[in-house]
């Protein structure tokens, strides 16, 4: 026969049975619990927490393969093209036909899905310069339109993440009273333990499978209207720029994770109402049906280097939606603080001597 | 301290005596140099006997060495500006309003007859706590309402502290002070602040400090705006609307503590300095 010894929630002592309440006691803290109550919380204490979700991958359809010595032909006009292995489409610089490079030929997945482009090139650029547009702290080069010609049309790879998501949540929770009396101010804080259990699904969520992209960038466009979602035609490729993914799902998965943990934990969460303090005790959440696709996404894309460092700004290509970080002139931000500081201290100055300063 | 009071005004009487004698003999020999020379022997109006010289301390609040003093530093502000500055302190003026009980004794007893009527008083009645300000003649332009006040809230500390001679010294030089300015033309008013040039460094300070703040705000804010991305924290906005399925809600009470803090007991005990009460000439209040 296992003997099982029992600790204290509140306090880990030692629990024993008491005969008199039939429940089991604490003789450090003096807190009472009933034998469910306290199978319960050991049951929660040796749960699983989180743990990876399963996901099943599409499979491509084969793309044409390279030439044997490695080149690419244009199939318009024949001639030799510049291309290496990200790329998945081009212009053909003698023709101006757009190539689209076999996805197949470094043995990757071809796109299963893809959002053509809404917003033109110039909507782009005029967005652009329109943010720009009274951002005192930009750098000098920023103030002709000449870095509009950066801004360039990019399908960028992402994989979209489906699932049936089952989530079993615990929250540590605390409600609080507060009396008095003529001496002293009482607070009791009463602790629970909160289960909740329940399913969600989720479609397409993002994740940029591109390295070269910053995730926060990525992220930040979003939400992309999937009803605009079609299949992969490379005819929609004509005039972008257009890179194979070089973060495979795999490691994608990853961030899905933490979006879907994230997003899970949220919705529970959003039902343990009447407390005044709730914090996440344990998360577990098990993906069903959960499938990835291979997606590209309309971006325009706004790229700079200032001072050693890389900027992007993107737009979303199918919604305008605009995001991204632009550099910042440091001198002409220690000018205008500098300059604002120095003008407030005048103009203050002379209006509180003449309201306070008793010279009137 | 009561013992010490005594002393004082022992102390007190004999230079009274004394001093009343030397002024007895110097408003023989340079009757000009005193205003209130000859005074002593008028009548005792109210609990004033006598009046003689420039402090007359009938409740005995100063040693004989800070009476001399102030004394004499009376006399030289009085001498240069040609208006009389007078200290009177006694055990009770008989009550009603200090400032009358001071216009009855400059006027019985004659003070600042040589200097054309004008002059200042200082006043201290003891019984209960009662200080006043009083200008006369032609030093009510130096001793304006705000002078009057200011000088007030400049010396209430120390009279509330006994700290008496310290006080008579801060009326005197500020006499002098306020005398100086009248004679230069800019008497201390609500537009000529006595003793607040810290004023003007402060409000330069407060304006750099104020506008270094704002200015920080606006220039952050413009370089927060530079950079708009912000990474998502989960991915709502992607799960199914009407997806969402709750299969177990348990709430289980599991223990409670009970902390206890002792209340603060409310204190009963307050201080407060009165208001002061200014007229024409004067301003009164209690210390």
């Amino acid at each position: 026969m296992d003997f099982v010894q029992y600790k204290c929630p509140c306090c880990g002592a030692a629990l024993q049975f008491s005969p008199e309440t039939q429940k089991l006691s604490c003789r450090s803290c003096g807190n009472h619990y009933d034998l469910e109550t306290i199978q319960q919380y050991e049951r929660e204490e040796q749960a699983e927490g989180e743990q990876d979700l399963t996901w099943e991958y599409r499979q491509g359809t084969e793309g044409a393969k390279k030439t044997e010595d490695g080149r690419y032909i244009c199939p318009s006009c024949g001639a030799e093209i510049e291309a290496d292995e990200q790329t998945v489409s081009t212009v053909c610089p003698y023709c101006d036909n757009v190539v689209v490079i076999g996805a197949s030929a470094a043995g990757d997945l071809e796109p299963d899905v893809m959002i053509p482009f809404r917003v033109q090139g110039n909507q782009a650029r005029q967005m652009l310069e329109k943010f720009c547009k009274g951002k005192h702290l930009l750098p000098k080069n920023f103030r002709d339109r000449s870095y509009l010609k950066n801004l360039k049309g990019c399908y960028v790879p992402y994989w979209l993440f489906d699932c049936k998501a089952s989530a079993d949540m615990s929250f540590h929770a605390t409600r609080v009273r507060a009396w008095s009396d003529s001496d002293y101010d009482y607070v009791e804080t009463s602790y629970y333990l909160v289960q909740r259990a329940g399913t969600m699904e989720f479609y397409h969520v993002p994740v940029d499978g591109s390295r070269e992209m910053d995730d926060d960038t990525t992220e930040s466009i979003e939400p992309f209207n999937y009803s605009d979602l079609t299949e992969f035609r490379p005819e929609y490729l004509a005039g972008y720029e257009t890179d194979r993914y070089d973060v495979d799902a795999k490691t994608a998965e990853v961030r899905a994770k933490e979006r879907l943990y994230n997003s899970a934990e949220q919705v529970l969460r959003s039902t343990v109402q009447g407390y005044q303090s709730v914090s996440v005790k344990r998360r577990h959440l098990a993906s069903q049906r959960g499938q990835v696709q291979y997606a590209l996404l309309p971006v325009w894309l706004f790229e700079t280097v200032y001072r050693d460092k890389k900027y992007q700004f993107a737009i979303n290509g199918q919604t305008g939606k605009m995001v991204g970080e632009l550099p910042v002139d440091q001198g002409a931000f220690w000018k205008y603080l500098c300059g604002f500081t120095f003008l407030g201290t005048v103009l203050c100055s002379i209006l509180g001597i003449l309201l306070f300063g008793g010279v009137l | 301290m009561m013992g010490r009071q005594r002393r004082k005004k022992a102390a007190s009487g004999l230079l009274c005596m004394i001093v009343f004698v030397i002024s007895g003999a110097f408003s023989v020999i340079c009757p000009g140099m005193f205003c209130m020379a000859g005074i002593a022997e008028v009548s005792a109006a109210g609990t004033v006997p006598e009046f003689a010289g420039w402090v007359q301390d009938d409740a005995g609040l100063l040693s004989s060495e800070e009476e001399d003093a102030l004394e004499k530093e009376c006399a030289r502000v009085s001498e240069v500006h040609g208006m009389g500055v007078y200290i009177v302190t006694t055990p009770d003026f008989g009550g009603g309003d200090i400032k009358n009980w001071q216009r009855q004794i400059f006027t019985e007893y004659g003070l600042g007859a040589d200097c054309a009527d004008s002059g200042v008083m200082l006043a201290i009645s003891m019984a209960a706590r009662d200080w006043g300000l009083v200008g006369f003649g032609e030093a009510q332009g130096a001793f304006t309402t705000y002078g009057r006040e200011r000088m007030g809230e400049l010396i209430l500390d120390d009279l509330s502290d006994g700290e008496f001679y310290d006080a008579f010294a801060r009326y005197v030089s500020m006499a002098d002070d306020y005398l100086t300015a009248y004679g230069e033309g800019k008497p201390y008013t609500e537009d000529h602040h006595y003793g607040e040039g810290w004023r003007i460094p402060l409000i330069i300070g407060v304006s750099f400090l104020l506008s270094l703040t704002v200015s920080l705000i606006i220039v952050l804010t413009w370089k927060k705006s530079m950079n708009t991305r912000v990474r998502r924290d989960g991915a709502l906005e992607y799960m199914r609307e009407g997806s969402f399925r709750l299969s177990n809600r348990t709430d289980r009470f599991l223990y409670h503590t009970v902390s206890r803090t002792r209340r603060q007991k409310e204190s009963s005990s307050g201080s407060g300095s009165g208001g002061m009460h200014s007229d024409h000439s004067g301003t009164s209040g209690k210390f």
